[in-house]
């Protein structure tokens, strides 16, 4: 199963994203942008010590959560 | 979203299994298996990434264990590891090179960027370029499970 794919240059897998960033542009700006409010919103928190150590590590947990749960979705 | 953009690329079918908690369990194993090669110096953090780049990915394009998944990936990026290396590097570079510039002006580091209220103009400029950079490399992951497993790669057979 090992990839035998010539055209897998640095520079094809490069164009390649840019095309998929192009199409789906909507897509990703949400998943990144829920992601990144909830990643301000954990440093905000620890920034202002709005919640303690155990609060911050929920938080985190929580950041994976969202993170994974966008990706899967 | 990944799933999403897979059938929106017809990367998979929408009636194709995916495995969600497998998702997750593989997702921490690269995390953890990432992590630990990092504490040791780096190289082996570096390659393990590299071997398990498109693992999360399978199991939510086929019914793939976390085994499964971690040795599909293993498999799928044998002999074009650098490639995908300096693909990571340039992107990398293309989008982290404006934030060094930033922490330059800011005259701090990065610490002086990270340290910035999101609500003021540096902070602004900071989560808006945080919700890019994070647009890109989901783009990244997306594109090389692409051209590696995907339309141009082992699936493309599939949906020929």
């Amino acid at each position: 199963m090992a990839s035998e794919n010539p055209s897998a240059t640095s520079g094809a897998l490069l164009t390649e994203a840019v095309a998929v960033f192009k199409r789906n542009w909507p897509l990703l700006l949400v998943a990144s942008a829920v992601v990144t409010l909830v990643q301000v919103g954990r440093d905000f928190a620890d920034r202002e010590e709005l919640a303690g150590a155990a609060g911050i590590i929920l938080f985190t947990l929580v950041t994976m959560l969202v993170t994974m749960g966008i990706q899967a979705s | 979203m990944t799933r999403s953009v897979f059938e929106r690329e017809t990367i998979v079918a929408q009636d194709t299994p995916a495995r969600l908690g497998a998702f997750v369990g593989t997702s921490v194993v690269v995390l953890l298996g990432t992590m630990f090669g990092m504490v040791l110096l780096i190289v082996p953090g570096v390659l393990l990434a590299l071997r398990w780049t498109l693992a999360a990915n399978f199991t939510l394009t086929s019914d793939m264990r976390v085994s499964e998944a971690l040795r599909a990936s293993r498999d799928a990026t044998e002999g074009v590891r650098g490639e995908i290396f300096g693909a990571y590097v340039v992107w990398g570079l293309a989008l982290y090179g404006p934030a060094i510039f930033l922490a330059i002006i800011a005259g701090g580091g990065m610490e002086s960027i990270n340290s910035f209220d999101p609500s003021s103009a540096i902070g602004e400029i900071r989560v808006a370029w945080a919700v890019f950079s994070g647009m890109a490399g989901l783009a990244l992951g997306l594109g090389i499970f692409s051209v590696l497993v995907g339309r141009h790669g082992r699936l493309s057979e599939v949906f020929a």
